[in-house]
């Protein structure tokens, strides 16, 4: 978010925001360019008294926001260190926008801006999860080609097996790993893919858009 | 005989949270151990004697806070209030602590009553 613009960043996000609440208000928000972005008074911030199983970067936070409630925690946001102080040392009330999506009917939010101390809490890279879901893929796709050519490979030649060695290993090598990868990433993967925070992912970028043509 | 379902209102006034590990033995033949850990909750009510115990083996999907206005269902064992579904009323969110759809099916009518509009359509699995 910085950059020279940093004013007009800030003004194009504040009006962006309130077109798409106004948006909202006349529910025509279907036909809007930035269908998903909220704005608002950001009023209470809560963390929940039970402790996350892995620590505080996964404690639980509950934001009010124009009387909605939204959850978060800081791993769910890029920069886990930053989101955790901010949400912490947030000053309220406190105007915010952001790009939220709903899971089992709770409000999660995916991206998070707020106008007075001008720090966005960037979400988490879509790279590492969609390595994951390659990874995912890969690992049956490696095991039915072994799995079929097996009986080629044994077929083969001496010299042409000690030549193809290498990288029959190197495969098996990859299958195991992705196998392994996949098997841990695949809850992360399917959390990640869902549909309402791929829209929101959307929203998000949308909004990049529109700000990196405003700049 | 089936043990008496009730439920229990008020306002969060403490709430005391620790981290236990239960060791569960896989098959008797080879004797593999694991240890599951789940979080032990017991919440203070104002205004009521009973404390809640709760019992939550994802606890970060759980949200509570000094203050929040509950209701929860649940039955009385070893003289504690074991609870198997509570809602938090201050921001609508749902949790179940049992795993029996015909349970949870039965958990989720008695509680809608006591549930605001439509806040009883979604339930987050936490026990």
């Amino acid at each position: 978010m910085a950059g020279s613009g940093k004013r007009e960043i800030r003004d194009i996000i504040a009006t962006c925001a309130l077109g798409c609440r106004e948006a909202t208000d006349k529910s025509s928000m279907t036909t809007s360019s930035l269908d998903g972005i909220v704005s608002g008074q950001l009023d209470r911030v809560d963390g929940s008294l039970v402790r996350g199983r892995l620590g505080e970067s996964t404690r639980l936070y509950r934001l009010r926001i124009d009387g909605h409630w939204y959850f978060c925690s800081a791993s769910s946001f890029g920069d886990s260190v930053l989101a955790g102080k901010v949400l912490r040392h947030i000053q309220l009330p406190a105007r915010v926008t952001l790009a939220p999506y709903v899971v089992n009917g709770r409000r999660r939010i995916y991206w998070l801006y707020s106008h007075d101390s001008s720090v966005a809490l960037e979400p988490l890279a879509l790279k590492r999860a969609g390595v994951a879901a390659l990874l995912v893929l890969l690992a049956p796709v490696l095991g039915l080609a072994f799995v079929l050519l097996w009986r080629w490979v044994n077929q083969l030649s001496k010299l042409l097996f000690v030549v193809s060695l290498p990288v029959v290993i190197a495969l098996a090598g990859a299958a195991l790993f992705s196998g392994v990868v996949g098997m841990f990433a695949l809850v992360d993967v399917v959390g990640f893919f869902r549909p309402r925070r791929l829209r929101a992912y959307r929203a998000y970028h949308v909004l990049r858009k529109v700000l990196s043509h405003g700049d | 005989m089936a043990t008496e379902l009730l439920t229990i209102s008020g306002e969060i006034a403490k709430v005391r949270d620790r981290t236990v590990g239960a060791d569960r033995v896989s098959t008797p033949e080879n004797a593999t151990t694991t240890t599951q850990y789940f979080n032990e909750i017991e919440i203070d009510l104002s205004g009521s004697t009973a404390s809640l115990a709760l019992l939550a083996r994802w606890p970060d999907r759980l949200f509570l806070q000094l203050g929040d206005r509950v209701v929860a269902a649940g039955c009385y064992e070893q003289d504690r209030f074991q609870v198997l579904a509570l809602c938090n009323l201050t921001d609508n969110s749902n949790y179940f602590f049992c795993g029996s759809p015909l349970q949870r099916r039965k958990l989720r009518r008695m509680l809608a009553p006591h549930l605001p509009g439509d806040s009883g359509a979604h339930w987050i699995s936490v026990g």
